[in-house]
């Protein structure tokens, strides 16, 4: 079967995200738009940039991060978000998954590539 | 922002609200408020009265629609199923003074409240645009007696048709 990728990716993309979110947010605490900026530097991660806020919205009521409304030298406040240590805690078990099963993955590719 | 900005940004939010729609209301008010924030601070790195620009940005923000698809994934939210609610609201809202006078109409508009498939918005709009189902039966005999009267409430009547012909589509589109 010729695979289609484009289903598969996005799944996969729309699955880490979360984690990758969490792990911005566990160096340092940040507001949605700098989030977003971080996240879209790295090319492939975000296709629509909105689609992060139920993200994080939905990340805050689980308890993963918490956000602070701060002052904002321009313009009206803006609300920062941090990871929690449910959230790092939750990013350390990820990881850990992550690259067991990476390598795992990377184990059969190789070797068929080889 | 510029007017025609200021007019496309507005314009923009009131479809992701409408979008959003059957969110949890803290959920869907942080989504509005923090997208809403995103726009401004991409906005004030741009020329003022850049339209192509602030179209840009909307565009990279993404389609309201896509964006409220993801968000109830997000929250385990299945669309809302239609069920008698939705369509006891439909039909008693614009005749439900008919069938049952005053107590009809009351009826529908508390279907129409309780129902998660429309927006508050939507809710008020059922409820106070021509609330026709009350009074429409009231002055029946008005309506029958023909002159201006009969004119006038034909008009109303058709004007709440209208209003539940709207509601009827928002709910197909909560349907997508």
């Amino acid at each position: 079967m010729v695979v289609p990728p484009e289903g598969l990716l996005a799944q996969m993309r729309r699955g880490v995200l979360q984690y990758c979110v969490l792990a911005l947010l566990a160096e340092e605490e940040r507001y949605g738009f700098d989030l977003v900026r971080a996240l879209a530097e790295v090319d492939g991660m975000v296709t629509s940039e909105g689609t992060i806020y139920p993200l994080l919205s939905r990340l805050r009521r689980d308890g993963l991060v918490e956000s602070t409304w701060r002052e904002s030298t321009q313009g009206p406040p803006r609300r920062y978000y941090q990871a929690t240590d449910t959230g790092r805690a939750a990013l350390a078990a990820f990881a850990s998954e992550w690259l067991r099963f990476g390598d795992a993955v990377d184990h059969f590719i190789e070797r068929s590539a080889a | 922002m510029s007017a025609s900005t200021d007019r496309l940004v507005s314009d923009y939010l009131d479809s992701l609200d409408a979008e959003l729609a059957g969110l949890p209301r803290v959920g869907r008010r942080e989504v509005l408020e923090e997208i809403e924030g995103h726009i401004r601070e991409s906005l004030a790195e741009l020329h003022p009265g850049d339209d192509v620009g602030a179209r840009n940005v909307l565009d990279r923000i993404g389609e309201p629609s896509e964006i409220a698809a993801d968000a109830r994934e997000r929250f385990g939210i299945t669309p809302a199923k239609t069920t008698w609610r939705e369509i006891g609201a439909l039909i008693l809202l614009p005749i439900g003074g008919f069938v049952l006078p005053v107590l009809g109409w009351f009826v529908g508009v508390f279907l129409l409240w309780v129902s998660d498939v429309w927006n508050t918005r939507d809710k008020l709009l059922g409820t106070l645009f021509v609330p026709c189902g009350i009074f429409v039966p009231l002055t029946l005999p008005a309506f029958i007696g023909g002159g201006t009267h009969s004119l006038v409430l034909a008009y109303l009547f058709s004007a709440s048709l209208v209003v539940d012909a709207y509601l009827l589509w928002r709910l197909k589109r909560s349907r997508l």
